[in-house]
């Protein structure tokens, strides 16, 4: 298997242009247009968000985010080689992060282990 | 045509060997028509005994249903839970968007927001509920014993995935073949499926469409066949086979709306001549268009992007010639 694990941190802008370079684009047999991951790049990606850091008091059975952190949480499986333009990104989260995709847990962490 | 449906046949796939990376089929003998399956993670699923077994990254997944055997083809999800073998009370991020929850066991769930609650019926038995989300924190507060719960971002339930501390991600099936114009009818043929359907389901098409089984070169050149599920308007619950050379629709033949259990769906196809059988019946045919050539089969997609819904596939054959009437209803 040659599929890389990793997990990075965006600013929002940078992965909205990033991600281009991860999608292909199919059109529908109604003519509309729907932009895809490109499985020839990446096996899957998660596109997990801002992560709340601070939660607010509960009100009506809904919490409140009062600090969120300031990138943009993805999580990609690559096919291959991960992409030089992503490598400024890359994160490594204590323990496992907020994700994991399922069966990559201890890879992560061995990867981690050798990168910080 | 032979009376001997199996001879006939150029690609019969049953699902009951497999490999990482590999679903057998029976026929050609040659292992041309083995199929490839992929999936970038590991996943759950039910063995013969009842038993939760997890499938290793790149393993096809064998469920067994009501004593029968299915190939297990589900989308990527990912299950916002945590700690789900014996879930507990937490806060879930969620957005303003549809939402399946789902657990089995004899405890409830209760969406503080919303304040509905799902209650469960049976250690054996999965109750889902589907809900339109909120963009903030909500809790859910759980009561007695739930297990194998997911919190997933769609209009469906898939498979359980399990979690411990973190959310977890189980990436979509692919099961395809390339290269296989040798087996699949290039100027007439007939596609053969039989799945465990559920009707509950909201396969809807979103824009590029959620084709249950493809035979062709891409979505422009295929013939192909959809599962409709509910609330998808005209086509809510329908069978769908469909045609399309060159970007022009050559034939669109719908069944009547369908209801759960297993559907056995076979269309025949020649220049001039689509027809759709479901279990047992001719639904309709349309006796003008073309048929496209190539070399692919996909199954819950048009292209190798994988399953976009869940499907239980029990089996599939193709001919190479377009059955007739008699012999499309003897195999339905």
């Amino acid at each position: 298997m040659n599929m890389i694990y990793r997990k990075y941190s965006f600013p929002i802008a940078q992965w909205e242009a990033l991600k281009l370079a991860l999608e292909v684009e199919t059109t529908s047999l109604d003519a509309t247009t729907h932009r895809a991951w490109n499985t020839e790049i990446v096996a899957a990606v998660a596109d997990i968000g801002f992560i709340c850091d601070e939660l607010a008091a509960k009100e009506h059975g809904n919490m409140t985010c009062v600090a969120y952190s300031p990138g943009y949480a993805v999580d990609i499986l690559w096919q291959g080689e991960p992409m030089a333009a992503f490598h400024d990104y890359v994160v490594w989260p204590a323990g496992l992060g907020v994700h994991i995709f399922s069966g990559w847990e201890g890879i992560y962490q061995a990867d981690r282990a050798l990168h910080i | 045509m032979a009376n001997n449906k199996f001879d006939s046949a150029s690609l019969v796939l049953i699902p009951s060997g497999k490999k990482v990376g590999k679903v057998y089929c029976q026929k050609p003998h040659t292992g041309a028509g083995d199929f490839n399956f992929s999936r970038a993670s590991t996943a759950g699923y039910f063995d013969e005994a009842g038993n939760y077994q997890i499938a290793a990254i790149n393993e096809p997944r064998f469920e067994w249903v009501n004593g029968r055997c299915y190939l297990l083809l589900d989308p990527t999800r990912q299950n916002l839970f945590l700690n789900t073998l014996a879930l507990a009370t937490q806060d879930v991020t969620l957005t303003a968007a549809t939402y399946a929850l789902s657990f089995y066991g004899t405890g409830s769930v209760k969406n503080e927001n919303t304040g509905v609650t799902l209650v469960g019926t049976g250690a054996a038995q999965r109750v889902i509920l589907i809900f339109t989300g909120v963009a903030a924190l909500v809790t859910f507060t759980v009561t007695g014993t739930v297990t194998r719960a997911n919190m997933e971002l769609g209009n469906s339930a898939t498979s359980p995935i399990a979690t411990e501390g973190t959310t977890v991600t189980r990436a979509a099936e692919i099961l395809t073949l390339s290269a296989a114009t040798a087996l699949i009818g290039q100027t007439e043929g007939t596609i053969f499926v039989e799945v465990l359907y559920d009707a509950s389901v909201e396969n809807r098409a979103p824009t590029a469409g959620q084709p249950l089984l493809t035979v062709g070169t891409d979505i422009n050149n295929s013939t192909y066949i959809l599962l409709k599920g509910g609330n998808d308007g005209g086509y809510s619950n329908k069978v769908v086979g469909v045609t399309v050379n060159g970007g022009v629709t050559q034939a669109i033949i719908a069944s009547a709306a369908q209801v759960s259990g297993v559907i056995k769906i076979a269309y025949p196809y020649a220049a001039g001549s689509f027809k759709l059988f479901v279990n047992g019946a001719k639904l309709g045919e349309d006796l003008s268009g073309t048929v496209p050539a190539g070399g692919n089969i996909f199954f819950g997609n048009f292209s190798a992007a994988g399953a976009l819904f869940t499907i239980r596939l029990r089996s599939s054959i193709l001919y190479k010639t377009a059955l007739s009437d008699d012999d499309a209803i003897l195999i339905t």
